[in-house]
């Protein structure tokens, strides 16, 4: 709170009071705007000052000024309007994607159990081969049409073998495999006697 | 007489049963379908089945399975079969493979693919051991099939079937077909259309339609079979070298040579009766066209 409020108060209603006489705010009002003696030699002065014309390119930069502004604001629309169009397009490749993405793919696991007939069946393909290679040895000294064309029916039936026992190791001991070298191993094994029969 | 030993051994084998654990990876996509696109499958040791539907889409079902008594080791070797099941462009591939070593898998591996496709999607597989089922295309259909059984049922269009060691059956086949055989046998039903097929080390049966138009077979160390019950649709030419051409006694043909070497005759129009069978040793060429609906 002030101090000596009530002090302060009653010296304000103490002060003197004035009221203007009338028609001192219409007389304020007239005067304004109406030249003052003192005006004159101003008046005067501003009519002696030099006149001088800008030269046309002055106008001419302007005028260019003007117009590129002009551009510019066109320009700034066209943008957005071709932004806007792209967006649209944006969106709506964006959505036809959507609609006609490929699903990554489901993945699942499944078990089951399967009773099969002796599931790890020892079979070395293989016993045969010391035979077949002392045949090879042979062959390798015989130089017959016939025998050459059995001795080429032989070897692709060694690559044939040799194709099955690669899968036999690598997707294991299928019966389907087995039953695949078996017919193999029985056309090799007929060739074979048709050359032992031969030489 | 060591093979003999061997088969003894997996004959005993088989009075044993054992319980396996099978542990499947199942992996399902499904691509959307547009004209141009051409589904290409390469499968190892897989069971390829391919079918067709109304819808827009291709469908693939692929399995992964491993066989063994023990889950554990199922499921880490199940884990080394790789797969592949995306679009590049217009290309769908499909396809499984495995990196190999020097050690014996313990597990039994096996692959199956199930795709179910729009009828006129062209469709390329190929196959190294297993087998593949396809049936019901109307567009091109090419095979290349190694140790793999090949089984074609109602297609038709442009087909090239490629097969070694492992045999080709179809049925309701026509089109443009070419096939190279190589110690694969052939067994065709109810076929129509044009054939070119070049087969060694097999046996062909083949059973035109009336439907035929024209097929070109050069066979060598094979067997040709043909039958039908309409044989005066078609003139014939056959040559074989170093073998021989049994006919029935009612089926005559013009002997055109008849040395120990070759034997080369053809059809003369006017005698058709009967045709059934025609085997043949080889090497052997064979030519046979539908006769002009006004004479031969």
């Amino acid at each position: 709170m002030e101090k000596n409020r009530n002090t302060l108060a009653s010296a304000l209603q103490q002060l003197p009071t004035y009221m203007p006489p009338e028609g001192l705010w219409q007389r304020i009002a007239d005067g304004i705007g109406q030249a003052t003696p003192d005006e004159g030699a101003l008046q005067d002065a501003i009519q002696e000052l030099p006149g001088h014309t800008p030269p046309a390119k002055v106008w001419n930069a302007l005028a260019k000024e003007l117009d590129s502004q002009q551009v510019r604001v066109v320009k700034l629309r066209q943008y957005r309007r071709w932004g806007a169009v792209a967006a649209s397009v944006a969106v709506l490749a964006v959505a036809g994607w959507w609609i006609t993405r490929e699903p990554s793919p489901l993945v699942s696991i499944q078990y089951a159990q399967e009773t099969v007939h002796a599931f790890d069946v020892a079979v070395d393909w293989n016993t045969d081969e010391d035979t077949f290679d002392r045949l090879e040895a042979m062959l390798g000294q015989i130089d017959n049409p016939v025998v050459n064309k059995l001795k080429a029916e032989y070897e692709e039936l060694t690559m044939a073998h040799k194709d099955v026992e690669d899968m036999l190791r690598n997707y294991g001991k299928d019966p389907q495999l087995v039953r695949q070298m078996a017919d193999i191993e029985r056309e090799r094994t007929d060739i074979y006697r048709q050359i032992i029969e031969l030489i | 007489m060591a093979l003999l030993w061997v088969f003894s051994l997996a004959t005993a084998g088989l009075m044993a049963q054992e319980v396996v654990q099978v542990v499947t990876k199942v992996v399902e996509k499904t691509f959307n379908y547009q004209t141009g696109y051409e589904v290409n499958v390469e499968g190892q040791k897989a069971e390829i089945f391919v079918e067709t539907w109304q819808k827009p889409q291709i469908s693939v079902r692929l399995e992964i399975s491993a066989k063994h008594p023990k889950r554990e080791v199922a499921e880490a070797d199940m884990e080394t079969v790789n797969f592949v099941a995306q679009r590049i462009k217009n290309k769908i591939y499909l396809r499984n493979y495995r990196f190999g070593g020097d050690t014996q898998t313990a597990s039994v591996l096996s692959v199956t693919y199930h795709i179910t496709l729009p009828e006129d999607c062209p469709v390329y597989v190929k196959n190294y051991f297993g087998a593949a089922n396809i049936s019901n295309l109307t567009n091109r259909l090419r095979i290349f099939g190694e140790y793999s059984q090949i089984d074609i049922d109602n297609v038709k269009g442009l087909l090239d079937i490629r097969s070694r060691f492992g045999d080709i059956v179809g049925e309701k086949i026509d089109g443009n077909v070419t096939i190279n055989a190589r110690r694969s046998d052939v067994t065709l039903y109810e076929i129509a259309g044009h054939y070119q097929i070049n087969a060694q080390y097999g046996i062909l049966r083949l059973q035109p339609t009336s439907g035929l138009l024209g097929m070109d077979i050069s066979a060598e160390k094979s067997e040709v079979h043909l039958y039908g019950d309409h044989p005066e649709l078609f003139a014939y030419s056959l040559t074989s070298t170093h073998g021989s051409v049994n006919t029935p006694d009612n089926l005559r043909l013009l002997a055109l040579e008849n040395t120990p070497e070759v034997k080369r005759c053809n059809s003369n129009p006017s005698v058709w009766r009967v045709f059934l069978p025609l085997p043949s040793a080889s090497p052997l060429v064979m030519c046979m066209w539908k006769k002009h609906p006004k004479g031969d």
